[in-house]
């Protein structure tokens, strides 16, 4: 069956945020639905250079009003961070699986870096559902802690690797302190992070979903750049199979296991 | 509407329309329902398949570059008897050319697939892929020797009486020869042509960016001489040519034309609009019945045509 999946967009505003993070509103027709850790597709260039996509989580959407945090980290971002009011952005999607509708018993959510735009609208619906749930937000330093306003009914546990606010350390410590069998874990941050998170529910023996991070040229299954080899060997497809994947499932190169 | 606006014939196969989405860019077909009308495009090429399941090359696996984007996807793909136990009931209802596009390390293998897809009513043409630059054994090597086309299409069109068509690869000495042997193997159609060999350094490691290290060129960066290759060939050949090369609008569906490509493939452009193929077919009628021009067909090659258009 037909859906619609192509959207045309308009910036109605763009912030920029501490650091090199941008919070970006776009009205896009047809107010597409999306589940919490969905993602879309958005065009950066109106020429063929840069000639793909770029994938971002959606934030949240209000009155057809949709936003993405956005960090600035190549060409294409860069691009983004001089989107002006009023101008067209040709969008598609919302793609990927997202994080499971239903937590199951107690939450232990955990966001790394940006890793705070995929997991942002689950937490939402956490709250929505009056659901019980910890939240733990890490980043370097505290200029790259960003949304705090908005995180603020999530009460989050803050840390940061120089001790510039909240826990001094990384927040893969107060996961440690923090986990029980009981919850299910749920993370987006970079790989290295997730690596340690993976390990440590797996002592747990704690539920753990993880929300990865790929290149991918199409975002809907069909360019398979963004294939990833799970733990069994299998190919998965973070854009279509994901991003949103079992802990279990997911196999960490062992350097960057190590490393952390 | 006028059928024969649009009309495409390849071999024993007629298009509806010359826009056919191209392989390893349109999944198997099923993937785009939600987004097209499959009815409204000429017809799709399926992922490249081959006997067994393949899991591809390492990570990363594309990279993009200025107006272009190189793959190491290494053809993935889930297999033959996958595809037609799994997916062929899902596209049967296609309303659309359903070409597969097929793959082998040995030439018996391109010869085992062939047969066991004559047998299979639904399937409308076989895309022969001798040119992929992702792979050790077989692909671009076998597409390179136009003696080795031609015994490779002829060991194929023995066993399938199904319209043939084989994918060249642009790096050959010459693309005309090429085209002669698919002709002489008895092919129905070329398609000219595959993704060029190509690569991106890392700036940290100083080390290939792509994990096969080489991969293959597409999109629009590659037009302008995958256009001259369609050009080479037109006129050389008896059998329609399929141009596919950084097709991403209806002027460069028109230029292609011109050069003589009696049909078309979009590939690249499917991953940035994955609605591209039925709004290029949308696109060209218009611009025909705009223009005034009786049918497609009459265009195609005008750029040799002494008469002009």
């Amino acid at each position: 069956m037909k859906v619609q999946l192509t959207h045309n967009g308009i910036v109605t505003s763009i912030n920029k945020l501490k650091e090199d993070y941008i919070l970006l509103s776009v009205t896009i027709d047809g107010r597409p639905a999306f589940r919490p850790g969905q993602f879309m597709m958005m065009q950066v260039s109106d020429s063929y250079d840069p000639l793909l996509l770029r994938p971002f989580s959606i934030l949240d959407e209000h009155n057809g009003e949709y936003r993405f945090l956005i960090k600035i980290v190549g060409r294409g971002t860069r691009l983004i961070a001089d989107f002006t009011c009023g101008k067209s952005v040709f969008l598609t999607g919302p793609f990927g699986n997202g994080f499971p509708q239903e937590a199951g018993g107690r939450a232990l959510v955990a966001a790394g870096g940006v890793g705070i735009a995929s997991v942002y609208a689950f937490l939402q619906m956490l709250h929505k559902q009056g659901v019980p749930y910890e939240f733990i937000y890490g980043a370097r330093t505290k200029n790259e802690l960003v949304l705090l306003n908005l995180l603020k009914p999530h009460h989050p546990l803050l840390s940061t690797d120089d001790g510039s606010q909240g826990y001094h350390g990384r927040l893969t410590d107060i996961l440690k302190r923090k986990i029980r069998p009981e919850h299910t874990v749920f993370a987006c941050g970079p790989m290295p992070m997730l690596a340690v998170v993976k390990n440590i529910t797996l002592q747990q023996k704690a539920a753990c979903y993880l929300s990865l991070e790929a290149r991918m040229a199409c975002g809907f299954g069909v360019c398979l750049g963004c294939t990833i080899f799970d733990t069994s060997g299998n190919t998965k497809r973070v854009c279509k199979d994901g991003p949103v994947f079992e802990a279990g499932e997911v196999s960490f190169g062992k350097q960057i296991a190590k490393n952390r | 509407m006028n059928k024969k606006l649009l009309q495409v014939k390849i071999g024993s196969m007629v298009l509806k329309n010359p826009i056919i989405g191209a392989s390893g860019t349109f999944g198997y077909g099923a993937e785009y329902k939600k987004f097209i009308s499959l009815g409204s495009i000429g017809g799709f090429v399926t992922k490249g398949l081959s006997l067994e399941p393949r899991k591809g090359n390492p990570e990363p696996r594309i990279k993009e570059t200025p107006s272009g984007l190189i793959n190491s996807i290494g053809l993935e793909n889930i297999g033959m008897d996958a595809f037609l136990r799994d997916v062929m009931p899902g596209i049967e209802d296609a309303g659309t050319a359903i070409i597969v596009n097929i793959f082998g390390t040995a030439m018996d293998e391109y010869v085992e697939l062939a047969h066991r897809l004559n047998r299979i009513k639904r399937i409308d043409g076989i895309e022969l892929n001798i040119s992929c630059p992702n792979v050790k054994a077989g692909g671009a090597e076998f597409g390179k020797d136009p003696l080795v086309v031609q015994t490779i299409t002829q060991k194929v069109r023995d066993v399938t009486n199904k319209p043939l068509i084989v994918k060249l690869s642009p790096m050959v000495t010459s693309i005309v020869d090429v085209a002669v042997a698919a002709q002489e193997g008895g092919a129905d159609a070329v398609s000219i042509a595959n993704t060029y060999p190509a690569m991106a350094m890392d700036l940290k490691s100083r080390k290939p960016f792509l994990g096969a290290k080489t991969g293959g060129l597409s999109g629009p960066a590659i037009k302008p001489i995958t256009l001259k290759l369609v050009y080479d060939a037109f006129g050389k050949i008896n059998i329609p040519i399929i141009g596919v090369g950084g097709i991403s609008s209806a002027e460069d569906v028109l230029e292609y034309a011109f050069a003589g490509a009696a049909a078309i493939q979009t590939g690249t452009a499917n991953f940035i609009n994955p609605e591209i193929t039925a709004k290029l077919a949308s696109d060209l009628h218009d611009y025909l019945t705009g223009a005034g021009i009786r049918s497609f067909a009459s265009i195609v090659g005008a750029a040799k045509s002494s008469i002009g258009s």
